[in-house]
């Protein structure tokens, strides 16, 4: 017989570390969390005092809060979701690199028949 | 809208409070217009532009640390040009102070004051025929422009708050024709023979011989101003336009108790207050006792957390700090502390009566201060017999190494043991803490709250309108800081706008669209391969079969679309929260509003307030 076939994983292109893409979305969601910083810090320094009480104070006090810590909370789910995509992105990328692959031989000498 | 509405005690004492920021033009003519709004209810549309001293070089040569800011007021067809003198600020100031007003010993600040008044005329092109040059101080600020303002007649209109004012004997030094008048009044040769001269009738003769001057100063002082009160004891000149303001109701008497100090005392307190005042400007009250006392007394934190014996083993360098202090401030810490002893029944019984302190904490500082001070002495005692300090094998070490003699167990005794229990007992008082109120009577915010009228008080450099419509207790609402809300909060919903844009092209380049571009690089080589195997024989493994060559490969791909790779909830949420703060904003208006719904003032202060 002067040919065969196998059926093996083949590397088409060498893996990538893509972990530094943490860093950049990272940055960019601490700069969002920076900014809510100031923002809040406007939005705290209105009432006077921390002890103040009355009906509008309460709203006003709870309003605040609860967007607050909403938005804490955002930041933070993308801040801990960011390693998971990342890492996500990285072994899809990777296994779509090495695909199945099915290689032909010819015998050498039946080449030049 | 005028600009003499500018020199209303709220409006100019606020500018000069917000110009220790430091602003650039833009921030100053902001603040500017936020200040003359929120006190006038009016938005002020004139120009204004701003010369800092630190861009002079003039100013820089003469290295003074002086620090002013100029501006001109441009309205219709009115100009003015103002300049502002920061009090004392740093270190620097308050060695001025001393070797300034107090010793007469330098005039460099004063001096860059009148070259300060000088270079911005210039600067601005300003002619003071066309419009009026107004001069607005705190503390040592008034000092150098009052100067300037006399000797050269360098402005029109010079104001100040808790205002330091100049000695008789300064002012020779530097106004050479005052200098002239004196001499020929009282009969004086040589500037050394003004010392002769009674203080009193050379005061006098100040005041009279200032009183045509053209410019008109203006100074208003808190009756509890240490620092004015102090000058006054000295033998400053005070202005015919001082107005004296009761800025802390609560106390009383200090300027009664600055008046029962001896004079004999007078020059030993100068020195002992200026050692307070650079160490209260460094950090505090506390620093400026430690500067008082020569000893570190934060260093004894380390001490009160672990005790005397791990003190001393694990914190050898602050140890040997303090030693190293009372090594070379002993003398002159004894001094300073038999001064306040001899006098502690008087000064803390004063400051009992006239409510800075309690009973309890009048008695701890009389007990404790004759108690160090006789630790202090006996300290000496021992360190002037047993030790000497410069050997190499010093007393540190000899103390280090246990192998001390009796009388350096007692130096360490002493140290570690008596006089850190003297401060605790004193720190423990309270007593320090008491007394911050009467520095915080030199600050501008004070003399505001006690000159602001109606429902507005001030919270540092903010303005507080206070509603009564809860039917509770009275709410304070700092407006200030509702007003930067409503134009700074909308400003930064709208970069957290952009920053979420930019964080979605980032997700979408670094993930979605690199995805894609990994999955075109994947594809592009699956074509190269199938295309010409041969290329890539040793890749896929033809050393394996030496009789065979590849003839052809079939990649069988599978690419599947990226899973689990976004931050699509993220961001919409990010997206909502900003959406619904517009309306955060608006609302906090409204409640706002809700709360002083019979001063229309509010809702114009608001509307008017994104127009600056």
């Amino acid at each position: 017989m002067s040919e065969f076939s196998i059926q093996e994983s083949i590397v088409l292109i060498p893996e990538e570390d893509f972990s530094y893409k943490k860093a950049v979305l990272k940055s960019k969601v601490e700069d969002i969390l920076d900014e809510d910083q100031v923002f809040y810090k406007l939005a705290n320094n209105i009432l006077v005092g921390e002890d103040q009480k009355g009906k509008v104070i309460d709203t006003m006090k709870d309003v605040t809060n609860k967007r607050s810590s909403r938005d804490t909370g955002i930041n933070g789910r993308a801040l801990e979701k960011i390693p998971t995509i990342v890492r996500n992105f990285s072994d899809q990328v990777a296994n779509m690199k090495t695909q199945k692959a099915t290689i032909t031989f010819k015998e050498i000498a039946s080449l030049y028949d | 809208m005028s600009l003499d509405q500018i020199t209303s005690s709220n409006i100019w004492m606020r500018l000069v409070d917000a110009e220790y920021e430091n602003m650039d033009e833009q921030e100053f003519s902001d603040r500017f217009k936020t200040i003359y709004l929120e006190e006038t209810g009016e938005l002020f549309e004139g120009e204004i532009k701003m010369y800092h001293s630190s861009d002079s070089e003039k100013i820089k040569g003469i290295n003074s640390s002086y620090d002013g800011t100029a501006f001109t007021v441009s309205y219709s067809e009115e100009k003015n040009l103002y300049l502002i003198s920061q009090g004392t600020q740093g270190g620097s100031d308050w060695l001025y102070n001393v070797e300034g007003p107090f010793a007469n010993e330098k005039f460099d600040q004063a001096e860059a004051a009148r070259t300060f008044v000088i270079e911005a005329k210039d600067h601005f092109d300003f002619n003071p025929d066309e419009g009026e040059v107004i001069s607005f101080n705190h503390s040592l600020g008034l000092h150098n422009s009052s100067m300037t303002g006399l000797s050269e007649e360098a402005f029109d209109e010079v104001y100040g708050v808790n205002g330091l004012t100049f000695s008789p004997y300064e002012i020779i030094s530097f106004d050479a024709k005052f200098y002239n008048a004196v001499r020929k009044e009282f009969d004086i040769k040589r500037i050394e023979e003004i010392d002769k001269i009674p203080l009193a009738d050379l005061k006098g003769f100040t005041k009279d011989y200032y009183s045509d001057a053209q410019v008109t100063i203006s100074n208003t002082v808190s009756e509890d101003d240490p620092l004015y009160l102090i000058s006054e004891k000295f033998g400053f000149v005070p202005f015919d336009n001082t107005t004296m303001v009761d800025t802390n109701p609560e106390v009383s008497g200090l300027k009664e108790l600055i008046d029962n100090i001896p004079d004999s005392k007078v020059n030993d307190l100068r020195n002992l207050a200026a050692a307070f005042s650079r160490g209260n400007q460094k950090g505090g009250f506390n620093q400026g006792l430690n500067e008082a006392l020569g000893v570190n007394i934060t260093n004894l934190k380390s001490y009160n957390a672990v005790g005397v014996g791990a003190w001393y083993i694990n914190y050898p360098d602050e140890v040997d700090e303090t030693m190293e202090g009372l090594q070379d401030n002993l003398p002159v810490v004894l001094e300073n502390i038999r001064l306040i002893e001899e006098n502690s029944e008087e000064i803390f019984n004063s400051l009992y009566e006239y409510g800075y302190i309690s009973k309890e904490q009048k008695d701890v500082m009389i007990k404790e201060l004759t108690n160090l001070e006789k630790e202090l002495t006996r300290l000496n005692d021992a360190v002037d017999f047993n030790v000497d300090m410069h050997n190499e094998d010093g007393w540190f070490d000899k103390i280090r190494r246990g192998i001390g003699d009796t009388g350096l167990a007692a130096v360490a005794a002493i140290l570690y043991y008596k006089i850190p229990n003297i401060l605790d007992r004193i720190k423990e008082s309270g007593t320090l803490e008491s007394l911050e109120g009467i520095v915080e009577s030199h600050s501008i915010t004070e003399m505001l709250n006690a000159l602001a009228e109606g429902n507005r008080s001030y919270v540092g450099k903010d303005l507080v309108f206070t509603s009564d419509t809860g039917g509770g207790d009275p709410i304070k609402v700092n407006m200030s800081a509702a007003l930067r809300l409503y134009t700074q909060g909308v400003t930064s919903l709208e970069v957290k706008q952009t920053l979420i844009t930019e964080l979605e092209t980032l997700v979408r380049d670094e993930i979605e669209f690199a995805y894609k571009d990994q999955r075109w690089k994947v594809m592009h080589e699956i074509y190269n391969v199938e295309s010409s195997p041969s290329s890539y024989a040793y890749e896929l493994g033809q050393y394996r079969f030496p009789s065979y060559k590849i003839s052809s490969v079939n990649v069988l791909h599978e690419i599947l679309p990226l899973e689990q790779a976004d931050l699509d909830e993220e961001i919409a949420d990010m997206k909502h929260s900003v959406d619904t703060g517009f309306n955060y904003i608006e609302n906090y208006r409204k409640a706002i509003e809700d709360l002083f719904k019979e001063d229309e003032e509010v809702s114009t202060l608001f509307d008017l307030s994104r127009r600056i």
